[in-house]
C-alpha cells in the first residue's frame, strides 16, 4: 500500500500542476505529451521541410503561421475526420484502428519567386483502402456531382479549399418552371438559359495535390510547387474547380434557415490555368485542408476527373480556425453555415481503437416549401 | 515477496523517471497546458493592420438605422415605429414582440449603454426594460435582482442553436453579462463582451432573438438583412471624439496622423495627466493598442465571416475567475426547485476532452468549447471611459480607481495574459494613470 501511495504521488504532483483551482474531470485522453517544445516545433520552420517524418511532425498539434502575404509558411497537423464536405463519407479502417493515423502539411510561399510549395506527410495510412458505399445511406450521387460509388484501386489527394463567403457570389440558374437547378454561370458561359431564375451563392474554390500512394508501412511523403499568382492543381496543367452546397430544388431550399433545407454538392468544370485566385486571396478567405480517398482506375486528362472529388474524406484540418480542429473532433460545417457555436464537436467513437465511419452533415432533402399548406 | 518488492521499486523508479522525463521534455517551467496554450494562441493568422473589414459602412443607412434602433429623430427619446420586428416566421411561427427596442438597453444619454445602477432608481418598474425581462431570464429566479442591482443580464450563448438538442450543455450553459455601451463599437474586432460575434449585423440579429421574445426559436426571416445593416450602420456612426472617424478611411485627412500619433486626440495638459500617459503607454498600450481609440487592433487576417468565433484577440485577465459578485452559475431546475451544476464538455488543443463544471463565467469558451478559450474576453475601447462605469464584463468594478487596483493585483498578474504583461504600480503612478484615464 505504501508503495502504491508513493507510486501515485508523483503522478498526482504532475496532475496537480495542470489542475486549476476548480476540480474538473478529464473524460478521455487523446492527449500526447509533447516531445518537443512549441518553440522547437516553430523553429523547425526556419529550415526547408524535411522529406521524412520528423519529431516536429510527431509533435505538431495545430496550425503555426509565420511571415506575411508575400513570404511565409504554414505548418499544421492533419487528423482523421477533422473536416469534410457536406455529404462526404468519412472513412475508417475496417479494423477500427485510427490511433496511428496522422498527417502534416507545410506550405511555404514566396511572391518574389512566384511559388507555393507543399510538403505533405501522412503516416498510418491504409494501403489501397477499398471503398464500398451504399446509395441512400452514405452515397447520394447527383447530376452536378457524380463520383463512382465504389472503388477498389485507390490513392489519396490533399485538397486546399477556400471560400468566397462574404466576398463574392456565383450565379446559379434554376428552371422557372420546375425550380430545379440547371447549373451555374460556369456551365452557361453564354449567359443564363432561357426561362431561368438566377440565384447567387458563395462557393468554395479548391485545388489539390496529385495522387499519393503510401509505402508498405503506410507512410506518404509528397511535395510539389504551384504558382503564387494563380494557384493550380499540382503539375500546373489544370487550374482550379469550384464546389458549392446549395439547393438543387428551390422548393426544398430554405433561405431563412439554410441548414433546415436541402444543401447538395455542386462542382464546376475545371478552370484553365491562370484563372485561379492568388495565394494571398486563398489565405484571406479561410483555408481548409481536406484529404480524400480517390479512385485511380479510370484515366482522366491530367488525372483530373469531371466529378472533381470523390466524396470520401479521410484526414484533414482547418488551419483558418484558431488552433485548428483537435484530434478526435470534427468541424461542424452546418454550424458554420448556421452561424452557431460550438463549431467543433467530438467524433462518435473518436480516433482511437474504435473509430467508425460517418457521414458529414447530409442535407439531401428538405421540406417542400412549394407544397400547399395542409 | 522479494521479487514483488523489486517490482514495486521498479514501478516507483519508472514513475519518478517518467515525471523527470516529462519535465525535461516539456522544457523547464513550461507545463503541458502552457504548451497547448501556445499552440492555440499562435494558431491563428492575426494582423494588427489598421483596417476594419467587418464594417457595414455604406451598405447601411444611418438615419433609417436610428429609427430601427428605436431612437426618435430628436436623437434622445424612444420611437418604436420602425423598431419592432414581429409577424409570422417560417421558422418560429407567430412571433409577438414584447415591445423592447435596442433603445431599451442602449440609451443615447448613456453612450448607448444601460442606465446607472440600481436600475429601479432611474427606470420605472413598468418600463419594458423590466416587463420584458423574462425574455432574457426565462425561469431563472435571480434574473431580476442581478439585472436591477448589478446591471447584469442572464445569457445562454447557445440558446438559439437549432442544431443541438435543448438538453445539450452548450444550450444550457449561461453567464451574467453587462449590456455594453456601444460608443466607438466600429473600432472593435468582435462584439459582445467576449467578442463571439464577428460583426454588427449578426450581433443585432442575435439581440432581437434574445431580448424581444421568450422562446428559443430564431426568426431570421423577420429580420431583413437591410434592416440589420441599417441598425449596424447607426451603431457604427456613434464615434466620439468625432475626428476618430478618419481612422476608418485611409484617404481621410487625419488618417496618417491618427495612426502615427496614438495620443493625437488626447489632450494631456497637467503634469499628472502627462505622467499618466507615459504609464499608460508602458503598462496598458500593449493590449489597448488601437491608436486614439485604445481597443485592441489584432484581428483575423481575412474576411470575418468564414466561421464563428472569434475575429478579434480575446484575453484572460483573471476577472471571471474572481467572480466578485459571487454570481450563481448552476442551472435552476423548475421541476425540483434545485440548483443543478452544468457540466460542459470542452476540448484541449491536443484533443483531450474535459468535463468542466461551471462555477464562474467561462468567457468565450462557453461558445467555442475550447479549453484554451476559458475566461477570455474582448479588450474594450477606452474613450470616454470615465463615463462608462461600472467596469468589466460583470460590472464588478465600480470606479476606474478600482480597475487600476485590479490590474496591480496578483489576480491580474497571475492570469494568463497578466503573466505576459505584468503591471506593478505605486500609489503615485496609480493616481497619475487615473488622471490620464479621466481625460480619455
Amino acid at each position: 500500500m505504501q508503495y502504491r501511495s508513493l507510486l501515485v504521488l508523483p503522478l498526482l504532483v504532475l496532475l496537480g500542476c495542470e489542475q486549476t483551482s476548480e476540480k474538473q474531470r478529464e473524460e478521455s485522453t487523446a492527449a500526447t505529451e509533447q516531445a518537443l517544445s512549441y518553440n522547437s516545433i516553430r523553429a523547425s520552420m526556419n529550415a526547408p521541410p524535411k522529406p521524412f517524418w520528423t519529431a516536429a511532425d510527431e509533435a505538431i498539434l495545430g496550425p503555426i503561421w509565420k511571415g506575411n502575404d508575400d513570404h511565409g509558411s504554414l505548418y499544421t497537423a492533419l487528423w482523421r475526420g477533422a473536416n469534410a464536405a457536406l455529404e462526404d463519407y468519412v472513412y475508417a479502417p475496417p479494423d477500427g484502428d485510427c490511433s496511428g493515423v496522422k498527417g502534416s502539411v507545410r506550405v511555404d510561399w514566396d511572391k518574389a519567386q512566384n511559388t507555393v510549395h507543399f510538403m505533405i506527410k501522412m503516416r498510418g495510412m491504409p494501403v489501397n483502402p477499398t471503398i464500398d458505399r451504399t446509395p441512400g445511406v452514405n452515397f447520394w450521387p447527383n447530376a452536378f456531382h457524380n463520383p463512382p460509388e465504389d472503388f477498389t484501386v485507390t490513392g489519396y489527394r490533399l485538397w486546399s479549399v477556400f471560400s468566397t463567403i462574404n466576398t463574392a457570389n456565383t450565379k446559379f440558374y434554376y428552371s422557372a418552371q420546375t425550380l430545379l437547378l440547371l447549373g451555374s454561370e460556369h456551365d452557361f458561359p453564354g449567359g443564363p438559359p432561357a426561362d431561368s431564375i438566377e440565384v447567387g451563392f458563395p462557393v468554395f474554390p479548391l485545388i489539390s495535390s496529385g495522387m499519393m500512394q503510401p509505402d508498405a508501412n503506410g507512410l506518404i511523403i509528397h511535395e510539389y510547387t504551384i504558382p503564387y499568382d494563380h494557384v493550380t492543381q499540382e503539375g500546373g496543367t489544370t487550374g482550379h474547380a469550384i464546389v458549392s452546397f446549395i439547393p438543387h430544388d428551390l422548393c426544398q431550399g430554405n433561405a431563412a434557415d439554410p441548414t433546415a433545407g436541402q444543401l447538395r454538392p455542386y462542382v464546376s468544370p475545371w478552370f484553365p490555368v491562370g484563372t485561379g485566385p492568388s495565394w494571398p486571396q486563398v489565405l484571406h478567405s479561410g483555408l481548409f485542408f481536406d484529404g480524400t480517398i480517390e479512385d485511380i482506375t479510370t484515366p482522366y486528362p491530367n488525372n483530373d476527373p469531371p466529378y472533381v472529388y470523390s466524396g470520401v474524406a479521410f484526414i484533414s484540418n482547418v488551419p483558418a480556425l484558431q488552433g485548428g480542429v483537435p484530434n478526435g473532433y470534427h468541424f461542424q460545417i452546418g454550424s458554420a453555415i448556421r452561424n452557431v457555436q460550438p463549431v467543433v464537436l467530438p467524433i462518435d467513437g473518436g480516433n482511437g481503437l474504435a473509430c467508425q465511419p460517418f457521414v458529414s452533415f447530409p442535407r439531401v432533402s428538405g421540406p417542400n416549401l412549394c407544397a400547399p399548406s395542409p | 515477496m522479494k521479487t514483488k518488492k523489486i517490482n514495486n521499486h521498479h514501478l516507483i523508479a519508472a514513475a519518478v523517471l517518467l515525471s523527470a522525463g516529462f519535465a525535461l521534455q516539456a522544457d523547464a517551467g513550461v507545463s503541458n497546458d502552457d504548451f497547448l496554450l501556445e499552440f492555440f494562441e499562435e494558431g491563428v493568422r492575426y494582423t494588427d493592420r489598421i483596417e476594419f473589414p467587418n464594417r457595414v459602412g455604406a451598405l447601411g443607412d444611418v438615419t433609417l438605422g436610428q429609427g430601427q434602433f428605436g431612437i426618435a429623430a430628436d436623437g434622445v427619446s424612444a420611437d418604436s415605429t420602425t423598431a419592432i420586428f414581429e409577424g409570422n416566421s417560417t421558422i418560429a411561427g407567430p412571433v409577438v414582440s414584447n415591445g423592447r427596442l435596442c433603445f431599451t438597453c442602449h440609451r443615447p444619454d448613456q453612450r448607448l449603454g444601460l442606465n446607472k445602477l440600481p436600475l429601479r432608481d432611474h427606470i420605472p418598474q413598468d418600463d419594458v426594460l423590466f416587463t420584458g425581462l423574462v425574455a432574457d431570464t426565462g425561469t431563472e429566479p435571480l434574473g431580476l435582482v442581478n439585472f436591477d442591482d448589478l446591471g447584469l443580464l442572464f445569457h445562454r450563448p447557445g440558446r438559439f442553436n437549432p442544431l443541438l438538442p435543448e438538453t445539450d450543455p452548450f444550450r444550457q450553459v449561461f453567464f451574467w453579462r453587462k449590456s455594453s455601451p456601444l460608443l466607438n463599437v466600429v473600432f472593435t474586432f468582435g462584439n459582445l463582451n467576449d467578442g463571439r460575434m464577428r460583426e454588427l449585423t449578426e450581433t443585432t440579429r442575435g439581440a432581437f432573438f434574445t431580448h424581444t421574445q421568450n422562446t428559443d426559436l430564431r426568426f431570421d426571416d423577420l429580420l431583413p438583412l437591410d434592416a440589420m445593416r441599417n441598425v449596424a450602420a447607426f451603431m457604427e456612426s456613434t464615434i466620439d471624439p468625432p475626428e476618430l472617424a478618419d481612422l476608418l478611411d485611409e484617404g481621410a485627412p487625419l488618417y496618417n496622423t491618427l495612426v502615427n500619433d496614438p495620443y493625437y486626440t488626447v489632450n494631456a495638459v497637467t503634469p499628472a495627466e502627462q505622467r499618466g500617459k507615459q504609464i499608460f503607454q508602458q503598462n496598458c498600450f500593449s493590449c489597448h493598442n488601437m491608436p486614439n481609440v485604445f481597443s485592441n487592433r489584432d484581428h483575423v487576417d481575412g474576411a470575418p465571416l468564414a466561421f464563428p468565433p472569434h475575429y478579434g484577440h480575446v484575453m484572460d485577465i483573471g476577472v471571471a475567475q474572481q467572480n466578485f459578485h459571487n454570481l450563481e452559475f448552476r442551472r435552476f431546475d423548475v421541476d425540483t426547485g434545485e440548483r443543478v451544476p452544468i457540466v460542459l464538455p470542452i476540448v484541449k488543443q491536443d484533443g483531450t476532452r474535459i468535463m468542466w463544471t461551471v462555477t464562474n463565467d467561462l468567457g468565450v469558451a462557453a461558445a467555442t468549447g475550447r479549453y484554451e478559450d476559458l475566461h477570455r474576453f474582448k479588450v474594450p475601447q477606452l474613450r470616454r471611459v470615465k463615463e462608462l462605469a461600472p467596469y468589466f464584463h460583470d460590472n464588478s468594478m465600480a470606479t476606474l480607481a478600482d480597475v487600476i487596483d485590479y490590474f496591480d493585483s496578483p489576480a491580474y498578474n497571475n492570469s494568463k495574459d497578466g503573466r505576459k504583461h505584468p503591471i506593478h504600480l505605486n500609489a503615485g503612478q496609480k493616481a497619475d494613470l487615473l488622471a490620464f484615464l479621466n481625460i480619455l
